[in-house]
């Protein structure tokens, strides 16, 4: 009979017993238990999450990611800025930059095309504070929109190649409901102008 | 983006470091970002990249690029000590090294001798020194499977294969020096394979078990690092074997060549080329030889030397006092 390796089953046996040995470990530590707020369902984006969209959960340390988000206080009266999965913590980058609740009560996420100095060439970013502009037939300015909150600042996808040359960007706004059809009017004529104090 | 900055990286590349090196390095530690962000939020990582500023990542791009490529470069210039260590040079490793290569060395030894008795013939030919030379065994198979070439033609034509083999490679025809440096490749590359996979499976298991991460995200990095690592190994004993065959194949089939190179006569027996190859060994180790009869310097014929015509005023002046005779 070829020679028996007992080295090799020594060194079988010590590695799967560190794997043995890791997962035991692991999984008494994950009795590690914390308390905190979670969405009670799944959220979609730029939604305005209030505490009825909130629920207390006891997670597991393990699972969490790094830095999450405990309280109502700091999860209410904020957009999401991507889909939140119900029963999962939350971070600050899955939200909007928290702003005052009046920028965000009664309004509406609206995206629009924005060319790259209306984006400030890629630089403005979600939480700034913009006046939407709109130019008459006569060619006067005038803001149609002051402190409108910019809920998200994406790149342009899946328009043909010269539209998005001509708007690189799309800027989804918080605009308050009155202001919406006023908005999309002058959205649909291609005459605005977006300005932000930093 | 990112494939177009790997293009314009890769493009300036050899294609055997790349294939090589360099993409083994990107997964390697592609895996270990990956690992770090999958405990950390993998979503927010996504989120936090796409919110940047284009030209930030691309400095970021080509920052982690420039680190792959470099830890490639060094990764290239360590390439014959890792092989060694998957040889079986130990002796480097303080206390346990010297030890366990000689556990290793006892069972390979051991195998060989029953390999022998059972006459496995075919299994000696291809991964074990000579059996009648135990003491040239060494503690991997890998280690085995290379000395047996390297023992091939000094049992054979008594030609140190270490010393010879920088000048018989420079003499290989261009088809079989490729053939050569495509089995080399594929072997590096199953070693590089197998040394970063298993160093994944124990920097990620232990990162893993420090941040108190899921347990099956840890028993899949560590298992499975340490089941690539292993399948790799074993890969690079098939590559291996081609690799030393083709070892000995170069010493039976252009040594001749090589004799030629040097500028010797070509051996006529098998006990001249022995003495031949024995010699030329001495020459180039110690700088003298023990019999240089064995080595005959080849197209160098005795010859007289042709007498140097006379001046022809000093023939004038001859023919002054003797006469004209017949020309010279």
């Amino acid at each position: 009979m070829r020679p028996f390796d007992s080295q090799k089953l020594l060194m079988t046996l010590v590695i799967l017993t560190l794997a043995f040995g890791g997962t035991v470990y692991l999984n008494l530590s994950e009795q590690e238990l914390t308390t905190l707020v979670v969405p009670a369902n799944d959220l979609p984006i730029y939604h305005l999450i209030t505490a009825s969209d909130l629920m207390t959960a006891t997670l597991s340390t393990a699972v969490l990611p790094a830095a999450p988000l405990q309280q109502t206080s700091e999860l209410a009266g904020r957009y999401t800025s991507q889909t939140l999965t119900a029963e999962e913590a939350v971070t600050d980058a899955q939200l909007v930059p928290a702003v005052d609740e009046k920028y965000v009560l009664n309004t509406t996420a609206v995206s629009i095309s924005a060319t790259a100095a209306m984006a400030y060439n890629g630089r403005l970013a979600a939480g700034a504070m913009v006046t939407v502009w709109t130019v008459t037939d006569a060619g006067q300015a005038q803001p149609l929109l002051e402190e409108a909150l910019v809920l998200d600042v994406q790149k342009a996808e899946g328009q043909g190649e010269s539209e998005e040359k001509a708007f690189p960007y799309v800027v989804i706004l918080a605009v308050p409901r009155p202001k919406q059809a006023e908005l999309l009017t002058a959205v649909a004529t291609g005459s605005l102008m977006l300005t932000f104090t930093p | 983006m990112f494939a177009n900055v790997l293009n314009q990286i890769t493009g300036k590349l050899d294609s055997r470091f790349i294939l090589t090196l360099f993409f083994p390095s990107l997964i390697f530690w592609g895996g270990l970002t990956a690992v770090y962000f999958a405990h950390s939020g993998l979503e927010t990582a996504v989120t936090t990249w796409r919110a940047q500023n284009a030209d930030i990542q691309i400095i970021q791009i080509i920052m982690a690029l420039a680190w792959v490529t470099f830890f490639a470069y060094l990764l290239g210039n360590q390439l014959t000590w890792l092989t060694k260590q998957f040889e079986g040079y130990w002796n480097w490793f303080p206390l346990l090294g010297k030890r366990l290569a000689k556990l290793r060395q006892k069972h390979y030894q051991r195998v060989l001798a029953w390999l022998d008795e059972n006459g496995r013939y075919e299994a000696i030919y291809y991964g074990f020194p000579f059996p009648n030379e135990p003491e040239a065994v060494m503690p991997t198979r890998l280690g085995n499977i290379l000395k047996n070439s390297e023992q091939y033609p000094f049992k054979r034509y008594d030609a140190d294969a270490v010393l010879l083999w920088p000048r018989l490679y420079a003499v290989l025809p261009d088809g079989f020096s490729k053939t050569l440096e495509a089995a080399k490749a594929s072997l590096d590359f199953m070693l590089v394979v197998s040394c970063l996979s298993g160093l994944f499976a124990f920097m990620s298991g232990i990162y893993l078990l420090a941040v108190q991460s899921v347990w099956w995200l840890f028993l899949l990095c560590f298992l499975g690092g340490l089941v690539v690592a292993w399948l790799a190994y074993n890969g690079a004993l098939e590559a291996a074997i081609t690799y030393g065959q083709l070892i000995k194949s170069a010493f039976d089939l252009y040594k001749d060549d090589l004799c030629k190179q040097l500028g010797y006569e070509l051996p006529k027996s098998l006990v001249e080329e022995r003495a031949f190859w024995g010699n030329v060994y001495d020459l180039i180790y110690r700088g003298e030889v023990a019999y240089p009869g064995a080595l005959r310097y080849a197209g160098i014929k005795e010859t007289v030397p042709a007498t140097a015509p006379a001046q022809p005023w000093l023939v004038r002046w001859l023919q002054s006092f003797f006469g004209k005779g017949e020309t010279p």
